[in-house]
């Protein structure tokens, strides 16, 4: 414990600043339930109200509570990008095990098929699929999953095939350690580059579920941050009375927010 | 140094033929045109080639065809008129329609247009059937003389004139007679009509049409020189900016542009219906006390003004819209009432008896997946709302907008929510809840376990044959008080289109009645651009 | 020794190739659902039955599926990508009118923003006192943002707000390449999305640089170049540059790809008819043989771009 505040006092000042504000985002997606005023689900208010006293930032053309969707997208998007970062990273780290540890055929193809998926962009492969498959968030989740773990493949693999070289990995392998061993031999090298990945691919997932949404795929009731700019974009009126401070603003700044501070955080310094 | 050179000539390779490409069209070599009233309306989205067969299969498909093909009969804003025939007449068992086709009409390729042409197009709709329009019902065309066509059908079919003679384009026999497969020929003759415009050019990548005008168009002087269709991102900045002349616009953005001294704001006519679909394998569904009490729980208004931003008409129980003639305005009422709707649950026993808020029919839950297509989730979140007051729980199963209209005609719903078309005009689109529904249109008929009545279906088929215009009413009044009261479908709302257009460049665009052709809700009929005035200078 | 390793590389392309195709062989396949019923339409009364016969003879969903395989091989030799549903026409006349398009928006995108990012990169690599390093946050937030985000904002102000730029399209309805003032107005429509897409692109670009010149600045002949007070700009041109030329090679084919997928979302916000228009209406309308086609034709791009490079670098490691 005493290390980690350490590693943290250490940080530089943005550093410490990105990280307070994602903690900040965590402590309310985690609170959501307490913090919002109104259920997400409740369109019983005066429709397109401004911002006031009941409606921290007005209401929408349904009726709905704008202040208390942003604080529900809290939580659906961050656990989205939790679950999508999560999986994708330790896919990618799996892959890149098995493919060292197993060698030959299997690296090859593994390989193979993560240099053709570099060559694709991800994005438009995930779309394809994403647009195939029903919408629903989990088919979102995993599209993003599938399709994005090739560069912390790629990445993991190079660092374990180095990581091969060290005596201690030897030795295991020379005591035909088997699969497990191995794994946890070389858990201590790769664990620094998973977690920044994690970072990473939390960053992707989000900016990918934006871009999915802005093209309406993917389930419209699951209230994302991005459903929620896709629905202010799609209000026609939003341009007129300044309506666009109150209904589009708010979630676009959140998702920068978000991202910007994610992206921030794994920066490397030289 | 020879990596440099090697590098810096790839560079300047590059950069070359990228200029070159931003450069390709830069001639500037075109006649300068003058003053010439060119007229430019929005138009939503790229519609394909706009031949009879391979423009898009929707309602702009349908228009950016009808400026250059013509019809027997078509409709202006005061009803129908007559446009390539200049009369016709139906005999007395109702079976033949002998059309008197109008004299001097010809192709924009110069060609005389006779009776050949019109036997050409039904027969050829028989061989390469035509989206809009079935002519099955057609038993035989004679040709009587040049002028002179007769239509004989199979059974007498009381739609005839306003769905199929105003409705099918007659195509060009010396051109069409040769082509083997209209679906996927666009050549350039493709395109030649009756119709007063000619297509000057469509560019398919950015889905601009631009027409000019038929100087030599029968009915009359066409206004305007030339005509240009695109889609713009946002048709109401480009009316504002005077970059469009008119656009078919969200209700709430006309409604904004109502008081703009240059706008001219219309309001159609609602052709479309947006209704609940309910399986009747279901026990629950089938029983007629429950679905009256869905329509008592479901407040239609609150669902017009929030989630259409006012831009419908509640819905009616009867299946004929409150605005058409053929409407009987004496069928059941519901009104929003959730005790009434309580009420008729626990009067059948369908009440909440473990407590968990929700109700159980014969000991099974009223726990539902209601499908919807993803352009109507707002409708849907409300429905959901309302059904759970009445201890009716619905999970939305929200789906693509064909996935969801594929399921309900295959019967692999619940209880689902979809909107479609071709809701005005003569009422033969009840057909969609008798037993046998032909002449209805495929999106309307669900598929599964069917609601069935016997005296509806009799009433119905009678109506379709019934020659005498008030008898025909009495029949249809019974066909609405019996779906007002058995409520095999749920409308929930007709939806209101509306549009705006600069009169300061071109006056008298009007909606036209039930749509043009057979139910488009657009204000882009092209007999418009013949009764209306250029105001420009 | 040489030509082996020349024959071997096209052999992974072509493999690559392969596997390519067979994914968007697959793939239509996969959808759950019948694709036919999309081509009845709204208003459906009949699939028009020409059409279902082009889809029979195209799909052939009787065959094998090995001989589907062979059929679709066949058809690809032709160039045969289908009939879209949604257009009628055949999918690689669409694909190819959209695509010069995107590569009018894409290569300028592409050449400017490099330049711009081994500029900035080269510059701050070589700011004293690693000052450059400063630059570092901002560029990294740039990238963090989905471009349809930057794409959408940016027609927002400047095309609705400001009315600086046209906000849609490629060019002036109504014009066609023989009018006056033509060339003009496709660039000014071109502008907007141009500058969008530059800005989405540089951070990656520049933050290749910026690593690739701390290498460089720590070789010798750099050091030993400053000693001998060699002007600041010829060291700049002379050593850094050149010497960071090969890695960016690597990097532009990655870019090469990264700016005509940027481009597909600039497109999609700006209705400008390119691929992103083309696919985002394939989406809307479920045109699956338009979107496989918009898919094929992202890979083999892909593939193309990547051996093009990659054998530029093979030749070039010949000279070394």
């Amino acid at each position: 414990m005493n290390e980690l505040r350490a590693r943290i006092v250490k940080l530089p000042l943005y550093k410490k600043v990105c990280l307070a504000i994602l903690a900040l985002y965590l402590v309310i997606a985690i609170f959501a339930p307490a913090i919002m005023p109104y259920a997400a689900s409740d369109f019983s208010h005066r429709r397109l109200a401004p911002p006031g006293r009941a409606h921290l930032l007005g209401t929408n053309e349904l009726g709905h509570d704008i202040f208390s969707l942003l604080i529900n997208g809290f939580r659906i998007t961050i656990s989205l990008a939790l679950v999508a970062g999560f999986a994708t990273t330790t896919l990618g780290t799996a892959l890149a095990f098995i493919s060292v540890y197993f060698g030959g055929l299997i690296d090859d193809t593994l390989h193979f098929i993560a240099n053709l998926f570099l060559m694709v962009p991800e994005l438009v492969v995930i779309m394809f699929v994403a647009v195939f498959a029903a919408p629903t968030l989990s088919n979102t989740v995993i599209a993003i999953v599938l399709f994005s773990w090739v560069r912390v493949y790629k990445i993991v693999r190079a660092k374990l095939l180095d990581c091969l070289k060290k005596d201690r990995v030897i030795y295991t392998l020379s005591l035909k350690g088997n699969f497990l061993d191995v794994a946890r031999v070389l858990a201590p090298d790769v664990l620094p580059i998973w977690g920044s990945f994690f970072v990473i691919q939390c960053n992707r997932a989000v900016m990918y579920e934006t871009t999915l949404s802005f093209f309406g795929i993917g389930d419209p009731l699951a209230k994302t941050w991005g459903k929620l700019i896709k629905s202010a974009m799609d209000y026609s009126n939003l341009y007129y009375d300044n309506v666009f401070l109150w209904y589009l603003l708010p979630p676009v700044l959140v998702v920068l927010g978000f991202v910007i501070c994610l992206a921030l955080l794994v920066t490397q310094e030289e | 140094m020879r990596l440099h050179r090697f590098f810096s000539r790839t560079l300047i390779m590059v950069l070359v033929a990228s200029l070159m490409l931003t450069l390709v069209g830069c001639v500037d070599n075109g006649p300068h045109t003058g003053e010439e009233r060119v007229l430019k309306m929005d138009f939503s989205g790229n519609m394909g080639f706009p031949a009879m067969y391979t423009t898009a299969s929707n309602g702009p498909g349908y228009v950016v065809m009808h400026y250059m093909f013509d019809t027997l009969v078509w409709k202006d804003d005061q009803g129908e008129v007559n446009l390539l025939a200049e009369s016709y007449s139906l005999s007395d068992d109702s079976l033949v329609y002998t059309f008197k086709l109008r004299d001097g009409v010809k192709f924009h390729d110069g060609t005389p247009f006779t009776a050949e042409d019109v036997k050409f197009t039904f027969d050829y709709t028989k061989e390469h059937p035509y989206q809009w329009t079935s002519t099955s019902m057609v038993k035989e065309v004679r040709v009587v003389d040049d002028l002179t066509v007769e239509i004989e059908l199979e059974n007498p079919y009381v739609p005839f004139i306003t769905d199929v003679a105003g409705n099918l384009p007659i195509l060009p026999k010396h051109i069409f007679e040769n082509v083997e497969d209209p679906t996927t020929y666009t050549e350039e003759d493709a395109l030649i009509g009756t119709g007063p415009f000619k297509l000057e050019s469509y560019d398919p990548d950015a889905a601009v049409y631009v027409f000019v005008k038929n100087p030599d168009y029968y009915y009359g002087e066409v206004q305007v020189d030339k005509l240009i269709l695109a889609s713009y991102s946002n048709p109401k900045e480009a009316l504002l900016a005077g970059e469009i002349h008119a656009a078919s616009l969200s209700y709430p953005e006309a409604v904004s542009l109502k008081d703009h001294e240059k706008m001219t704001f219309i309001e159609g006519q609602s052709i479309q219906i947006g209704r609940l679909f309910f399986n009747f394998a279901d026990p629950a569904l089938a029983v007629k006390e429950i679905r009256q009490a869905i329509s008592y729980a479901i407040d239609r208004e609150a669902i017009v003004e929030r989630a259409l931003d006012g831009s419908a008409i509640p819905g009616t129980a009867g299946f004929v819209h409150p605005d058409s003639p053929w409407y009987n305005p004496d069928i059941r009422v519901y009104n929003y009432d959730v005790d009434k709707a309580k009420e008729l649950m626990a009067s059948v026993g369908a009440v909440d008896t473990d407590g968990d808020g929700i109700a159980e029919y014969q000991g099974q839950k009223l726990s539902y997946e209601l499908l919807v297509g993803d352009k109507h989730t707002k409708v849907s979140e409300m429905i959901v709302s309302y059904l759970q007051d009445i201890g009716i729980e619905c999970v939305v199963k929200v789906a693509e907008d064909s996935t969801v209209k594929s399921n309900i005609s295959e019967g692999k719903f619940e209880i689902a929510f979809n909107r479609h078309g071709t809701f005005g005009g003569d009422p033969k689109y009840m057909a969609c809840l008798a037993t046998n529904t032909a002449g209805a249109i495929k999106v309307s008929i669900p598929g599964g376990k069917r609601w069935q009545n016997i005296e509806f279906d009799e009433l119905f088929y009678a109506s379709l044959q019934e020659p005498n215009k008030e008898a025909r009413q009495a029949l249809l009044d019974r066909c609405q008080e019996i779906v007002a009261e058995e409520l095999p479908t749920l409308a929930i709302y007709f939806p209101v289109n509306a549009a705006v257009y600069n009169h300061t460049v071109f006056d008298g665009f009007y909606f036209t009645p039930d749509g043009i052709g057979s139910g488009i809700p657009f204000i882009y009929n092209k007999l418009c651009l013949i009764s209306g005035r250029w105001q420009g200078k | 020794m040489r030509r082996n390793s020349v024959l071997r590389l096209i052999l992974r392309y072509i493999l690559y190739l392969l596997v390519a195709i067979l994914v968007s062989f697959a793939l239509p396949r996969l959808i759950p659902g019948n694709p036919l019923f999309l081509l009845a339409g709204d208003h459906g009364i009949d699939v028009p039955s020409n059409l279902l016969k082009q889809f029979e003879a195209y799909y052939a969903p009787d065959l094998p599926i090995v001989e589907q395989f062979f059929l679709y091989l066949r058809n690809l030799a032709k160039f045969d990508l289908g009939y879209s549903f949604y257009y009628k026409t055949p999918v690689i006349t669409r694909i190819l009118g959209a695509f010069k398009w995107t590569m009018l928006l894409s290569v300028p995108a592409l050449l400017i923003s490099t330049m711009l990012a081994i500029g900035l990169g080269v510059r701050m690599g070589l700011a004293p006192k690693g000052r450059g390093a400063s630059l570092l946050p901002p560029l990294l937030a740039i990238q963090a943002v989905p471009t349809v985000l930057i794409a959408a904002l940016g027609q927002i102000l400047l095309g609705y707000k400001l009315r600086v730029f046209p906000a849609s399209g490629a060019y002036t309805p109504g014009m066609t390449p023989h009018s006056p003032g033509y060339a003009l107005d496709v660039l000014a429509h071109l502008l907007l999305p141009l500058i969008i897409l530059i800005i989405a692109e540089i951070p990656s670009t520049a933050i290749f640089a910026y690593n690739s010149t701390l290498r460089i600045k720590q070789e010798q002949y750099v050091t030993f170049a400053k000693y001998l007070g060699i002007d600041h700009r010829d060291v700049r041109r002379e050593f850094i540059i050149k010497n960071i030329l090969p890695e960016m090679l690597g990097k532009l084919s990655i870019q090469a790809i990264m700016c005509v997928a940027g481009s597909l979302f600039v497109e999609a916000v700006f209705s400008y008819p390119g691929l992103g228009t083309l696919l985002k209406q394939a989406t809307s309308y479920r045109d699956y043989p338009l979107m496989q086609g918009i898919l094929l034709m992202s890979c083999l791009y892909g593939i193309g771009i990547n051996f093009i490079f990659e054998f530029i670098l093979h030749r070039y490691t010949r000279f070394r």
